[in-house]
């Protein structure tokens, strides 16, 4: 048994976002001799099972499972930092469609409830790829925009479709879901939060920082965190754990390179962008 | 969009918040202790309870929109909401609501995603005081956040408290409202069959709520020419739709300037479609940058003499006295 407390780190983030391939890739670094990590493995204790299948699919450059919905895989991993000092981090990793039906149905599980009890922050992800734009009729087509101006008052209630809130945009998806924890009684603020921007590699020739890439993609959710920089305090990254799309005939030489390699960390004060677990430094120090 | 009418219980007052604090009805919750799962708030629009909850939480601003049906009331405040999605408006930043899904289902019809050909807002239904919520920071250090309450109601309920002072009575969160918008239909004014029946409507009905006494005197009253580019594209009228407004305007003033606290115009477009001379939110900033900077409330606690009145103290303590009597 370990003597320390653990630490809980929550994995956040709608469907598809790389929650899952992000702690495959993890998994593997810290115990990646040739990436001199900030955190690396100690030893192994208790079932590592999950870990070690989502981790083999990783290096085979294979999508990661994606969870089941209401399945929780509570990933545990004994490190070690700099100071030789023992850090456990727990991760419970939930299914990205249970965070979607925060949103829309409303609820919560009460075991997500418990970890965010226990948590000590939290890692957001993000897919610049999936995200929903809240796209306004009057700026979508400027023929569209022609014709309403000249045609007399249409009813489009009688074609328009029903609102389905899954469809809302990601943004104020993301919001609820930081109101969410923030809401809860047992919410002790500051809580810290790693913005993972996931796929960096597919939006890295934009130039933007993550930061400026998250004012400008999603503004909504970054005047929210900007306004409560007092109940949140976030860091933002650009990731890419997968190191680049998986199919062999769009991508031949990401099976080449060294599984390590193929991860980039992006940020604020990053010294080695091969080192997932400095994006976990903020959270656990 | 058509609504389904739903007419609120004979003498019931909507909107009174410290009736509103009394148990609400009690709603089944759902048996969680066999269920794994905890229930969230809906995020729908708040009722009277949930409105005087957060008004007992902390200090909130709330913004009365008056006008007829289809007037732009509820696009007025989609169209702020919309404005916050692209960037932080006049230097405020978005920082929270409890009402989001209540905001996305009005913001529905004017997005793709509705498969609309043209924006459009759904139609309020008639029924009971709804409030919806969004909170704001400043910009700029020292950060300062204010929640604002808005009122979605019907204008329904307004035609018929333009008729009526019983009526006007039930409209009872009037007494509350710090910021108070009358929007008069800028696609009427620019008519000449519509525009006197609409702004004589408006005059009426600001008539009946300061005759009715649920006008609170420290509320800031502006009269808002909706659908500004209507204005803008009506060419050939364009000359006499504007002297008609400017006329409209003075009327009010006569009629109301000494009896309102403030009484200020204002020519908005929330969601221009007739015009593309003029921004999506046309003049809602400012409308946000008043409503934050300007607090009736804590004018009314400005105790400290004017010393810039040639005024004896005495004089300037009656002044006072009448005021807060006036006020209360």
């Amino acid at each position: 048994m370990t003597d320390h407390a653990p630490k809980r780190l929550l994995l956040l983030g709608l469907p598809d976002t790389g929650k899952t391939t992000f702690l495959a890739a993890l998994w593997h670094i810290v115990q990646d001799t040739d990436i001199a990590s900030s955190l690396q493995f100690e030893k192994l204790e208790g079932d590592s099972k999950y870990l070690n299948q989502i981790s083999k699919a990783w290096l085979e450059c294979s999508p990661v499972a994606r969870n089941p919905l209401d399945t929780e895989n509570l990933a545990q991993m004994i490190l070690k930092n700099g100071e030789g000092d023992l850090v456990t981090l727990l991760f419970p990793d939930l299914s990205g469609e249970s965070f979607t039906l925060q949103w829309s149905n409303r609820q919560l599980t009460k075991t997500y409830d418990q970890s965010l009890r226990q948590a000590t922050g939290g890692l957001l992800f993000i897919h610049p790829g999936k995200l929903k734009k809240p796209v306004r009729i009057d700026t979508a087509d400027p023929l569209v925009q022609e014709a309403a101006r000249g045609a007399p008052h249409a009813d489009d209630a009688n074609t328009a479709v029903q609102w389905d809130p899954e469809k809302s945009p990601t943004q104020v998806q993301l919001v609820e879901i930081l109101q969410f924890i923030s809401h809860r009684d047992h919410f002790q603020p500051p809580f810290r939060l790693a913005i993972m921007i996931s796929a960096w590699d597919t939006i890295a020739r934009f130039k933007d920082t993550p930061q400026q890439w998250l004012s400008k993609r999603l503004p909504l959710l970054d005047q929210f965190l900007r306004s409560n920089d007092d109940s949140f305090q976030t860091i933002v990254y650009g990731v890419s754990a997968q190191g680049g799309e998986y199919s062999a005939a769009k991508n031949p030489e990401l099976l080449k390179k060294s599984p390590g390699n193929r991860v980039q960390l992006v940020g604020e004060n990053v010294k080695n962008p091969h080192d997932l677990t400095e994006s976990l430094k903020c959270l656990i120090t | 969009m058509a609504a389904t009418p739903e007419t609120p219980a004979p003498g019931k007052p909507t909107g009174l918040w410290p009736a509103a604090q009394a148990p609400a009805a009690a709603t089944p919750a759902p048996d969680q202790s066999k269920s794994d799962l905890i229930s969230l708030p809906s995020g729908a629009e708040l009722d009277e309870s949930g409105a005087a909850k957060l008004a007992a939480a902390k200090p909130v601003r709330l913004i009365v929109t008056t006008g007829p049906v289809d007037a732009g009331k509820t696009t007025l405040l989609t169209s702020l909401y919309e404005l916050f999605q692209s960037a932080p408006v006049a230097n405020h930043l978005f920082a929270g609501s409890l009402t989001l899904p209540a905001f996305e289902k009005r913001c529905h019809l004017s997005r793709t995603a509705s498969g609309a050909d043209s924006p459009d807002t759904p139609r309020t239904p008639f029924g009971d005081t709804k409030y919806l919520h969004l909170a704001v920071c400043s910009g700029s250090s020292p950060k300062t956040c204010l929640d604002l309450l808005f009122t979605d109601v019907s204008g329904e309920a307004f035609e018929r408290a333009k008729d009526s002072t019983a009526e006007c009575e039930r409209l009872s969160f009037l007494k509350r409202a710090d910021h108070l918008l009358m929007l008069l239909d800028g696609e009427k004014l620019v008519r000449d069959d519509k525009r006197w029946a609409t702004a004589q409507d408006s005059t009426t009905l600001l008539q009946s709520f300061l005759d009715s006494g649920m006008l609170a005197a420290r509320c800031m009253v502006k009269v808002v020419f909706s659908k500004y580019d209507c204005l803008l594209a009506a060419a050939a009228d364009k000359e006499s739709c504007e002297t008609f407004w400017a006329a409209t305007k003075k009327k009010f003033e006569t009629k109301f300037g000494n009896r309102l606290a403030s009484l200020q115009f204002a020519e908005i477009a929330a969601r221009p479609k007739r015009s593309t001379a003029l921004d999506f939110g046309h003049r809602l900033p400012e409308l946000l940058t008043e409503w934050v900077a300007l607090s009736p409330r804590s004018r009314l606690m400005d105790f400290e003499p004017q010393v810039n009145l040639p005024m004896r103290e005495s004089e300037a303590f009656a002044a006072r006295h009448f005021n807060r009597l006036t006020a209360s």
